[in-house]
Order: C-alpha cells, then sequence, then structure tokens
C-alpha cells in the first residue's frame, strides 16, 4: 500500500493523503527485495503543521510477512502510528526517514531478520515506547 | 459517485471481471466505495489487481461505528506477479499489484481493546496451553503472535531481534483473575520462558539462570483484511 501526495510535472492538481486505518490487518505484501514495505507513507506534506494538513492516522492494526520492510515512512508528516503490531520482515521492521510533526508511539515490532527501527526524525515527531 | 459495495451491489458493477477469479484489474477511485457487509453477506471479500485511490474515498466503518465484529471485509490483491513493485515519484505513478492511495481512507475495524500481553508462565515445546497476562480482546480462530518485542534500533542492534516470534491460532480463551488461558490448535513450538518470579513486579531479574526474554503475546486478528490472493 502506499500513500502519497506528490503533484504531479504539469498537473495543478495537489493532492494530499489523509484519514485513519483503525483494526486493518495486512498481511503478505511488500515489494520483494526493493526499498518498499508492507505499507509506504511518502511525500506527506512535511513541511506543513498539524493544524495545516489532515492527519493520517494508523492504529490498532497488525502488518504481517513482508519480503521486505515493514513500515516505510519516507519524507512524510502529520502521522500518529500508534498501537501496531509488524511481524515477519525479511528488512527493517519500521523504516522512518525525514518524518516530521509525527507520533510513533506504543508499536511491538516481533521477528524481523534486521533491525528493528531504522529511525531519523525532527525534533518533533516523538518516537517512543515502541 | 458514491458506490456501496453490499450484497446488492458487487463488484461485477465497477468493471470487467476476470471471470475465474473475479478480480477487477484496475479500480479507479474518483468518487466514494464504502464497504457494507450485513447479515445476508456478513464476509465480504472484493478482489482487484489495483486500486488508485485517486481523489476517491474508501470507507469501511466509521470512528464512531466501526465494522461489526460478526462481519468482515477482505480486500485481496490479484494478479500472478510474483515481484510486485511500486514506483511512485514526481512523475510516476505506477504499481503493478497493489493499493496506491492519495485521498482520503477511512478503514474502522473493529476495536480490540487489549491487543497486547506477555506470558504469565512458561509455555513449553509441545504445550496446547499458554497463559497471558492481561486477558486479551480475543475470540477462538484468531491468531496471536508469540515472541519477543524488544526495542532494537539501527544503532543498537537487538540481539534478539532475529529470536523467531510463533503464530498460534487460538482455539479457546477464558479470562479468569486477570489471567486468560489460551488453548491453541497446533502445540507450542517451541519453548516461550518467562523470568520466573520477576514478571510480577514487571522487573526483569538478569540474574535468573532461565532468562531470555519475556514474550510478548499480540493479537494478529482483525476483521478488516488486506491480503494478496492466492
Amino acid at each position: 500500500m502506499e500513500w502519497d501526495d506528490s503533484t504531479k510535472p504539469g498537473s495543478f492538481v495537489s493532492r494530499t493523503a489523509f484519514g485513519t486505518i483503525s483494526n486493518v490487518q495486512i498481511n503478505n505484501c511488500g515489494q520483494f527485495q526493493q526499498p518498499k514495505g508492507i505499507i509506504n507513507i511518502s511525500n506527506i506534506d512535511a513541511t506543513a503543521t498539524a493544524s495545516s494538513t489532515p492527519t493520517l492516522s494508523i492504529l490498532n492494526s497488525v502488518f504481517m510477512n513482508s519480503d521486505t520492510i515493514g513500515v516505510n515512512f519516507l519524507n512524510a508528516g502529520n502521522i500518529d502510528f500508534e498501537n501496531n503490531v509488524i511481524l515477519n520482515t525479511v528488512q527493517i521492521g519500521m523504516n522512518v526517514k525525514d518524518l516530521n510533526n509525527s507520533i510513533i508511539n506504543n508499536n511491538i515490532i516481533m521477528f524481523t531478520k534486521k533491525y528493528q527501527l531504522d529511525a531519523s526524525v525532527s525534533m518533533t515527531t516523538i518516537i517512543q515506547a515502541n | 459517485m458514491v458506490v456501496r459495495m453490499s450484497p446488492k451491489k458487487n463488484a461485477r458493477q465497477l468493471g470487467p471481471l476476470n471471470q475465474a477469479t473475479d478480480c477487477i484489474q484496475q479500480l479507479n477511485i474518483n468518487g466514494t466505495i464504502m464497504f457494507i457487509p450485513d447479515d445476508t453477506n456478513p464476509n465480504i471479500v472484493f478482489r482487484a489487481n489495483i486500486i488508485y485511490g485517486h481523489t476517491g474515498n474508501i470507507i469501511i466503518g466509521s470512528s464512531t461505528a466501526p465494522l461489526d465484529p460478526k462481519y468482515s471485509v477482505t480486500i485481496e490483491l490479484c494478479g500472478t506477479v510474483k515481484s510486485p513493485y511500486l514506483a511512485i515519484d514526481n512523475s510516476v505513478e505506477q504499481i503493478n499489484k497493489g493499493i496506491m492511495l492519495t485521498n482520503n481512507v477511512s478503514l474502522f475495524g473493529s476495536p480490540r481493546q487489549v491487543w497486547l500481553g506477555r506470558l504469565s508462565a512458561t509455555a513449553l515445546i509441545g504445550s496446547p496451553s499458554i497463559s497471558v497476562k492481561p486477558c486479551l480482546s480475543l475470540k477462538a480462530g484468531d491468531q496471536i503472535a508469540v515472541g519477543p518485542g524488544d526495542f532494537g534500533s539501527r544503532t543498537n542492534l537487538s540481539s534478539d531481534s532475529a529470536i523467531q516470534s510463533f503464530v498460534y491460532t487460538v482455539t479457546s480463551a477464558t479470562c479468569s483473575g486477570g489471567l486468560m488461558a489460551i488453548l491453541v490448535q497446533n502445540n507450542t513450538v517451541a519453548d516461550h520462558i518467562v523470568p520466573m518470579g520477576s514478571f510480577q513486579s514487571g522487573v526483569l531479574n538478569a540474574l535468573n539462570a532461565n532468562l531470555k526474554f519475556a514474550p510478548e503475546v499480540a493479537v494478529l486478528s482483525r476483521n478488516i483484511i488486506i491480503q494478496p490472493y492466492n
């Protein structure tokens, strides 16, 4: 699965990904041998403040069995990722790069064959108690 | 346009299907698609090779009325590709199997209030029973994972990050006195060891000769499922 709000060249359509995923189970997904996880969240208004951009909330969900990364955040912002299970990934359980104005809290990452977490985030992103 | 995926409006009304698999090749959403099971058809299975959210909305349940636990919605991704890919940047939006969302998604499965606990007693290999604290939001047929979920980062590689976690299917679950007794369909396939005597205080006792880890138990089952078809 992929979330993205890139604006295509030549187009004046600006798209914003937002909403809530709550208590959803996603099995056996991921881009084999590529850095695309079960779920990929990218290019979501990384510079905006939470008050100006709708939030994408992923809560109480399960991401299991990936041939690659579990959950991927790349150049994203205003994400609320809490109380999720990431299970059985060939690569990193959760890859967090350039994440802004976000909360990653109280998730559990089980049985990853590489690191459970690889993160570089802004000071406004809170990663705790995972 | 709002398309309500109910028993009276099935996937055939959205576009041509592969008759063998009931799969839509590509679903483009610029309006709203809602999945609404009912007592006549409590388990909706929707199959598509590719789903593009575009400017549209995908809705299952709501924050105030999540999908009833007696219903389920399963979205299955079809296609024979063995190496699914996603390609997306400022000029490319391409996928050969998957879901690409660029607008609103609202998926609210039935809540599992208590989804995470720890073993409260050692579960030895071959045992059909597991004891967990606190009681989990479980029912027969659910899947649970038992294993270490300890934090390990790139700079602090967790020594146990490669330890296997095992998935079991629950036969029954009974809560009593804050402990949950769980029977699993297939007997446990590894020793799941609890640091006895230290778990009650919540402090791991590294001097305990039996200490390997305090396995966590996570509820895996939800009633909104996204997975490959076959």
